[in-house]
């Protein structure tokens, strides 16, 4: 053990405070690694978001904490406990608030957090989680939390301090997390660890660290709520101005009925309504006109507390301002459309077109081709459900498609149909160049379902090749990719690889190529003009190509997209 | 009923059980899903079913091009049972239309139980 003898004394307890700090430090190493983590995932899901589902449910956790009042151990992680399964994203997420519970479960009636319960914690953690689960498999994170918490235990059956343990655990679950591939063909073949023992992992070594101190993440800015939710944007005026939330604290256990009921009593005072609850708290959440009513109502129930009402009408009119005068600030020219974007769109139409797109070249041909509302976003940046609501609400017409044009969109865009009256269709777009052929076919008149048949089946006929740059290291299909190499893919599979841009887009055409004759080119944001004029020269003369045309995109991280039909 | 398609060469049939063996395996992977329960629900008893026929716990209505799967699923106490469903849903789904290569036009999961596991606490 590397430890600094010179001011370390053993503990072994410590108390809430620092256990809190060392909790928030967490969060933030965990959301440092959100994005690494989102890449690491190899498992075909279609909301391969590990890290950010892991981020967001420990951020849910930890916001609990926040607002806890008190510095006893037990209710600390009772309420991290409460906060992860209220805010569980995702398989990832859900398997963390299952340890976080198990964590929890093992500190009852603690004050100050002990060797012992630390250890009895972890352990408990990883046997909570495996609970959860039909058939575990190896090689995740529930492997990960076991030799984890197995080596807690017998850290402290050999009396190490808390700091020991902590440095042990972490260690060994560091251990497991390399030998995951081992363990899962699926890593191994990709190169990978197990993207949700990274997150596991991190949580580990950020409160070993922090305690050791070793972590210097400053203190005084407090976590940044990311302000995702509440987003009002229609200039519309708005059915009920006050959003309101409270907890109750109830006299006696809340169980699911009294949930329904008050779900539905709350019914008449207005909208959004959202109700949560277990063990001796319910959450309300509600847009209203009379935020006092709601209290009283909540009085029924019992105590209540963490009152916020916030009166959305002048959020919404503050948003706005801010927003254009960020907007004279920045970038006169081609960005003022944010401002209008914001306002309900009026559309001259009876369908309303909804895309995805990333990068203004890209953004202005979809304009050209009728689309209201594009949707900043792409691969690495996907939208949420929540973009396309707002988007959604923002179109004035009661017929919509969304284009989502990345895989990993479409349940995002999907899931968003179970949350509007209004009549939705969304296209599978896999990519910018399906969404721009199908595009050519939209009719306006048409049924929405003999539509989407139509632009669907437009799709059929275009075949997309992108290329870009590998972010890690992998071994796919035979090939050994390394980081930074120039990959090609064509719809989604990568066929190709090689030094530069160019080369790779030739490679890419020897290869695939069959008898289509009409390619167009869009060009990212990091080639110039001349080069892709020169690469089109080349490609008409390599394979006798008449019908070429580039166009620029300017999108990030893909240098070029091609559609060849 | 089954599903099937055909092309030059001749004619591809999905048995129904198939589809439900691998929803059923593609839901137990879910986490938060701790068994299946027998959809025959005359009896009223929701049995926790074993391994060999968890497809026994899915309905699959094809009807032309439109497959409907239901679900009869028991989750874990202490997970959030709206999460697990939807992670439920968005896996078989997915499942289903990459490997199986048929469109899944509507999903249900009925939850119908919960599962203590650690009740010697």
């Amino acid at each position: 053990m590397s430890i600094n003898k010179e001011t370390y004394e053993p503990a072994n307890r410590i108390d809430g405070k620092e256990f809190k700090k060392m909790l928030y430090s967490s969060l933030k190493l965990l959301k440092k690694n959100q994005s690494y983590i989102d890449s690491l995932n190899v498992f075909p899901v279609p909301d391969g978001d590990t890290g950010t589902n892991m981020y967001l449910t420990y951020k849910e956790a930890i916001e609990e904490v926040k607002n806890l009042n008190s510095d006893r151990v037990d209710e600390i992680t009772s309420a991290l406990a409460q906060g992860a399964l209220m805010g569980a994203r995702g398989n990832s997420g859900v398997i963390l608030s299952q340890l976080l519970r198990g964590f929890s479960q093992a500190n009852e009636r603690v004050k100050n957090l002990n060797t012992k319960n630390l250890a009895a914690g972890i352990e408990n953690a990883s046997k909570i989680a495996y609970q959860g689960v039909l058939k575990p498999v190896e090689g995740t994170i529930l492997t990960v939390s076991r030799k984890a918490g197995e080596e807690a235990q017998s850290s402290y059956e050999d009396g190490y301090d808390i700091l020991g343990i902590l440095e042990n655990t972490y260690e060994a679950a560091e251990k497991a997390l390399e030998k995951t591939p081992e363990q899962l063909p699926k890593l191994k073949e990709a190169g990978v660890v197990d993207a949700g023992g990274v997150g596991f992992v991190t949580i580990l070594k950020a409160v070993y660290k922090e305690l050791k101190g070793d972590l210097s993440f400053s203190h005084e800015t407090e976590l940044e709520v990311v302000e995702t939710e509440e987003k009002e944007v229609s200039t519309e005026k708005l059915e009920y101005t006050y959003c309101t939330q409270t907890l109750i604290y109830t006299k006696e256990e809340v169980n699911n009925i009294n949930i329904e009921k008050i779900r539905e009593e709350l019914q008449e005072y207005g909208d959004s309504i959202m109700v949560v609850g277990s063990g001796n708290i319910i959450k309300i959440h509600i847009h209203t006109n009379n935020p006092g009513e709601i209290l009283e109502y909540a009085l029924d129930f019992g105590d209540i507390g963490d009152i916020s009402i916030d009166n959305m009408e002048r959020q919404k009119e503050h948003k706005e301002s801010a927003e254009v005068a960020k907007n004279l600030n920045e970038n006169k020219t081609s960005e003022t459309k944010v401002s209008e974007e914001k306002k309900l769109t009026k559309v001259d139409k009876d369908i309303g077109i909804i895309s995805v797109a990333k990068g203004n070249g890209m953004k202005n041909i979809m304009k050209d081709l009728g689309v209201d509302i594009i949707i900043s976003g792409g691969q690495s940046m996907n939208p949420s459900t929540n973009d396309f609501v707002e988007a959604i609400k923002q179109l004035d017409v009661d017929k919509i498609i969304i284009l989502p044009n990345n895989k990993n969109i479409i349940s995002a865009a999907k899931q968003s149909m179970h949350l509007t009256d209004k009549e939705l269709a969304v296209i599978e777009t896999k990519s910018i160049p399906e969404a721009i052929s199908s595009l050519l076919v939209f009719n306006d008149q048409a049924e929405l379902s003999d539509l989407k048949e139509a632009m669907e089946g437009e799709t059929d006929y275009v075949k997309t090749a992108e290329i870009t740059t590998a972010v890690k290291d992998s071994k796919l299909k035979g090939f050994k990719i390394k980081e930074g190499d120039i990959i090609g893919l064509l719809d989604g599979e990568i066929e190709v690889h090689g030094e530069n841009y160019e080369d790779v887009v030739l490679k890419l055409f020897e290869k695939k190529l069959d008898d289509e004759d009409l390619i167009t080119i869009y060009y990212g944001e990091d080639v110039t003009e001349e080069e892709a004029e020169d690469l089109k020269n080349q490609l008409k003369e390599k394979f006798n190509l008449d019908e070429i045309e580039i166009y620029n995109g300017g999108q990030p991280l893909y240098p070029y997209i091609i559609s060849l039909e | 009923m089954e599903k099937e398609w055909s092309n030059e060469f001749g004619r591809v049939i999905i048995s129904q059980e198939v589809i439900e063996t691998v929803s059923g395996l593609a839901a137990m992977e879910c986490y938060g899903l701790v068994g299946m329960s027998s959809h025959n629900m005359q009896d009223g008893i929701a049995d926790l079913l074993g391994w060999e026929n968890i497809s026994k716990g899915i309905e699959v209505d094809i009807d032309d091009d439109k497959v409907k799967l239901e679900l009869n699923i028991i989750v874990e106490y202490g997970t959030n049972i709206q999460e697990v469903a939807h992670n439920v849903m968005n896996r078989v789904k997915y499942v289903i239309e990459e490997n199986v290569g048929i469109h899944v036009e509507e999903i249900n999961i009925n939850i119908q139980g919960v599962r203590v596991g650690d009740v010697d606490k």
